[in-house]
């Protein structure tokens, strides 16, 4: 239920009120709305109109529950336009919408793309009060008889349309919960449930289910950073053991020492590489020397001292420009528990050889309170002044002996990028470089207005890797992972993209019952069936089994002769299996004296015969090298230096070119789950639900169970009925209805779909209903009639 | 039978009834599980003796306590634990031992009876009368219809004193504990 003044709920629900004119409103030129007596004011010229939203319950087709998609949806009759519009001349409908009429003043505008807004209204006792029950764009102004028609659709669904492809995520080693893709593909879109990247923004791990950044984007040769889960000394396999915690905006890493069991982030040792960065100005160097750390930090007891392998601090970054002199340093950290500077926020900056050491330390400690604690840490080499930030607090120190000419003239992150080690439960970490860093003269992050354009439930879906191997829809890509675990997914009066998880339905504020329909007061007689189509006693959940292969395997090899000649030869090669790793960027050239196969590593034959009979290239002749890659594919660029034609091939009957890669491994799988008592009593009633988007077992099963408990007995529902018109309800809200007189219908019911009309000038409603079971309270519950919800604090 | 593992029921989801057969289920399956560890004996100690007093002094092999009657389990793989003995001698520099000698055809066990394989301690004494705790532990393999019975004995390897297994039920102990392990996987062992 959409908030109003009371006032609004007085009028509305019937207390003495009448019904305002309802604002139709577009942005023809997309400029921003130009005002009441403008082109953009349809107001005037509004006939009736429908609006239709739906909670898309993520059934199946076949056991859907709602007849329409999760998308705000408008259509209205328009009329004949105000004179003032029209130079006092009189002009139909038809005349001012016509894409010929150069007389009117709509007719050069594009018909598909305005934003489009309706509201509608009371008049009260503080006079007229609109509640906005469509947002979002023209789609279509068709002309039929003479009569126009504006059709609008969500502007956010539309913005859904994007193609997108997640860069790799190798769940192995970074996890890989479906809310890293879902939050992905909407950043892709411009759509946010936590705060954006900043401008100058190098480096954003949201940890919404990975540790992987999705800035920057691009599939690197190696994992930068790891994350370390342990139990006790003993390591385990990251992509099943990493815990997640709700963070303040969508989802945060649990990165914690409790009983035993330590999660960190830590660097790849490996890699020994440090954490990638976007590229962007210089931070450390005389090409940009400010830079910026931000994140929310969880204020948990967290005393690591002991812990196997813990030192440092429960947060640290970290950047030494010469290793092993540590004359030029930034080292940003919140210090251990205990001491004098226990779980202080501390930054110390040295800009070259002979210059001082500079530090800040603020002066309150993080909090041991369980609560969410935005942090900040920020240096700027020119303006010789460092900060740190604590909930907002700023402590400062100048820095007045800095010696810019002491800094190197570029930064050179190939050889030293930066380290970063967490071991508190940490959301939303952004580092930032440029001219918009310095606090003094611009906002910090938290400090920058921020109004989601999403809510995003945490999911539980637990995915092997995330290794999608073509572009797809958004909008496909996220219901996907919907309907894998039955989360609800729409956009709502204001455009608001919502995945609203069954938890969503388990929380306090959805336990309200915010309306009655009854019979009696405000709704037409009721139609209650139960709906037999609709019962499935036998649930086969159709899946991909993934496994991560913790190995280099070749995922791509060819046999094909390719002549390469004099310059640059750019293949793009398709990998089997999904690549989640590549090896590395450079290859191996193959040589005449090689006995062995290559089955794990890249290789090039390059060869002065077409037949492989010639003389093999060296790669200071012929070299290849990985461009790009993403799960499905590589761009590759083979280099012939020399003035002579060669060719891939050789003599051996090998591959004449491999690449080699870590990789997402699927077959696929199904589980079953069926009800006994259902198939005793009406035989045995089969659903089919394919649900690609799981990868493992488990979820599998939790989706089978789940469609089957909520098919296998008949579900009563009330057809769609008429209520008198309320602009403030929404699907999802939670009412009761009542029918005391014919079909006896009562009990708590969830809207899930409503269709708001205006019929010459009458507002009313359509709404469906469906049971909506309580939370359960142990002792009281009848099992098999309420559903699980968070214990009481 | 319920599938394993169970799926943990999360907020929003409806506790169903086959949820809680499920958990039921796999309540009463583990409770049969472990009965039958138990009824089985695996695991659990099946004989054991206990002495609280000192053994007679000796310069050659004696028995000092036997357990007798134990029927084995064809295939079984039993642990014999003689923990904590404290063998000592009257002079400094004996070289002293403990083992166990076993017969397995329902006869009770001499010292002339086959040394269990594993179950020798000795040790040269230091000091005399200053006792230093040794611990046997072996296991043996049972056979088709064989009962046991085990000797634990002391004895002077050389010197020139007296020794003997202190036990004062306080501080010092003599016991030898039975404990069937459960099916023997077989030696697969590989020597290098």
């Amino acid at each position: 239920m959409q908030s109003a003044s009371s006032n609004f709920v007085r009028a509305a629900t019937g207390a003495g009120g009448t019904w305002a004119e309802p604002n139709l409103r577009v942005d023809w030129s997309q400029t921003g709305y130009s005002g009441d007596d403008s082109i953009d004011n349809l107001t005037r010229q509004l006939g009736d109109w429908t609006v239709t939203h739906h909670l898309d319950d993520g059934y199946p087709n076949a056991a859907t529950f709602i007849s329409g998609i999760g998308v705000g949806q408008l259509e209205a009759g328009l009329g004949a336009p105000p004179m003032y519009l029209t130079a006092n001349t009189p002009m139909t409908a038809a005349e001012y919408f016509s894409p010929f009429n150069t007389d009117s003043a709509v007719q050069a505008f594009e018909r598909d793309v305005a934003p489009t807004t309706l509201d509608v209204g009371v008049i009260g006792d503080d006079g007229a009060e609109r509640i906005r029950i469509f947002t979002g764009q023209m789609t279509d102004l068709p002309v039929r008889r003479g009569e126009a028609q504006i059709t609008g659709v969500s502007a956010t669904r539309m913005a859904m349309k994007r193609l997108v492809q997640p860069p790799a995520v190798y769940g192995f080693y970074q996890s890989a919960m479906a809310t890293w893709p879902i939050t992905y593909a909407l950043h892709k879109c411009g759509l946010y449930a936590s705060p954006p990247p900043q401008d100058g923004c190098r480096l954003w791990i949201p940890f919404h289910g990975s540790i992987r950044p999705v800035i920057p984007e691009r599939n690197f040769p190696s994992l930068d950073n790891l994350m370390s889960v342990r139990i006790d000394t003993i390591h385990v396999r990251v992509a099943e053991n990493s815990k997640w915690l709700d963070g303040p905006f969508v989802q945060s890493a649990g990165f914690q020492y409790v009983d035993g069991f330590q999660q960190v982030l830590g660097p790849n040792v490996t890699s020994t590489d440090g954490t990638y960065l976007e590229d962007g100005t210089d931070y450390m160097s005389q090409a940009g020397g400010a830079g910026k750390l931000e994140c929310w930090v969880k204020g948990i007891a967290q005393n690591i001292n002991a812990v196997p392998g813990a030192s440092g601090g429960l947060l640290t970054w970290w950047r030494f420009l010469d290793e092993g002199t540590s004359t030029q340093y930034i080292d940003a950290h919140i210090y251990v528990d205990g001491g004098s500077t226990s779980r202080q926020l501390h930054l110390l900056v040295k800009d070259g050889v002979g210059s001082p050491l500079y530090g800040v330390t603020h002066s309150t400690p993080l909090p041991i309170d369980d609560q969410w604690h935005f942090i900040g840490f920020a240096w700027d080499y020119v303006a010789e002044k460092i900060w740190v930030n604590l909930d907002g607090v700023v402590e400062s120190t100048a820095c007045p002996s800095f010696t810019f000419a002491n800094m190197p003239a570029e930064d050179v992150h190939v050889e030293s990028r930066p380290y970063t080690n967490i071991r508190i439960p940490t959301a939303e970490f952004q580092f930032t470089t440029g001219s918009q860093v310095n606090p003094d003269t611009n906002p910090w992050l938290n400090e920058i207005p921020f109004t989601p354009t999403a809510v995003v439930t945490p999911s539980s879906t637990r995915l092997a890797s995330v290794a999608e191997r073509t572009p797809r829809e958004a909008w496909e890509l996220v219901g996907s992972f919907a309907q894998a675990e039955l989360a609800s997914m729409r956009t709502d009066e204001n455009d608001m993209f919502e995945y609203l998880g069954l938890g969503h339905w388990a929380e306090d504020e959805q336990q309200v019952i915010v309306d009655r329909l009854s019979t009696d007061e405000n709704a037409a007689p009721l139609d209650v069936n139960i709906d037999a189509t609709k019962i499935y006693n036998s649930v086969q959940v159709t899946y991909g089994e993934s496994y991560n292969q913790d190995a280099y395997r070749l995922v791509f090899s060819t046999q094909d002769v390719v002549t390469l000649p004099p310059g640059v030869t750019t293949l793009v090669l398709p990998f089997d299996p999904a690549a989640t790793e590549v090896r590395r960027f450079a290859f191996t050239n193959i040589a005449a004296a090689d006995t062995s196969e290559p089955t794990q590593i890249n290789t090039l034959s390059a060869n002065s015969a077409s037949n492989g009979s010639g003389t093999y290239a060296t790669t200071d002749q012929v070299s290849a090298t990985i461009q790009s890659w993403n799960p499905g594919s590589a761009i590759v660029d083979i280099t012939n230096v020399t003035s002579s034609t060669y060719y891939m091939a050789n003599d051996k009957t090998w591959p004449t070119l491999t690449v080699a890669a870590k990789s997402l491994q699927t077959v696929s799988a199904s589980v079953a789950e069926s009800n006994a008592s259902s198939i005793a009593i009406r035989g045995e009633r089969a659903l089919s639900v394919p649900a690609q988007a799981l990868q493992t077992r488990y979820d599998a099963r939790r989706l089978a169970q789940r469609v089957r408990s909520a098919l296998r007995l008949p579900v009563p529902v009330v057809d769609e009925f008429e209520v008198f018109g309320d602009p403030r309800r929404q699907p999802g809200d939670l009412v009761t209805v009542a029918d005391p007189t014919v079909t006896k219908a009562s009990g708590q019911w969830r809207i899930q779909s409503i269709t708001h009309e205006s019929r010459h000038g009458a507002y009313t409603q359509t709404v469906r209903v469906r049971p909506a079971f309580t939370v359960g309270i142990v002792g009281t519950s009848l099992v098999g009639h309420c559903i699980v919800g968070p214990p009481e604090e | 039978m319920p599938t394993y593992p169970i799926i943990a029921l999360e907020d929003g989801d409806t506790l169903s009834p086959e949820w809680v057969q499920d958990i039921t289920d796999a309540a009463n399956e583990q409770n049969d599980r472990l009965t039958a560890v138990e009824s089985a004996g695996i695991g659990q100690i099946v004989k054991r003796g206990s002495r609280s007093t000192t053994s007679t002094t000796t310069t050659t092999e004696i028995g000092v306590m036997r357990l007798d009657g134990l029927v084995l389990e064809n295939g079984r793989i039993y642990e014999i634990i003689a923990p904590t003995l404290h063998l000592d001698s009257s002079s400094s520099n004996d070289e002293i031992f403990a083992q166990l000698r076993h017969t397995t055809n329902n006869t009770s066990a001499g010292t002339g009876s086959t040394v269990l394989p594993g179950s020798r301690v000795n040790f040269r004494q230091a000091d005399a009368n200053v006792t230093e705790p040794k611990t046997i532990y072996t296991t043996l393999t049972a056979g088709s219809g064989q009962t046991l019975s085990v000797l634990l004995t002391v004895g002077r390897v050389a010197g020139a004193g007296n020794c003997s297994l202190i036990a004062d039920g306080a501080g010092a102990l003599t016991q030898i504990l039975i404990k069937m392990a459960g099916d023997d996987p077989s030696d697969t062992g590989i020597d290098i």
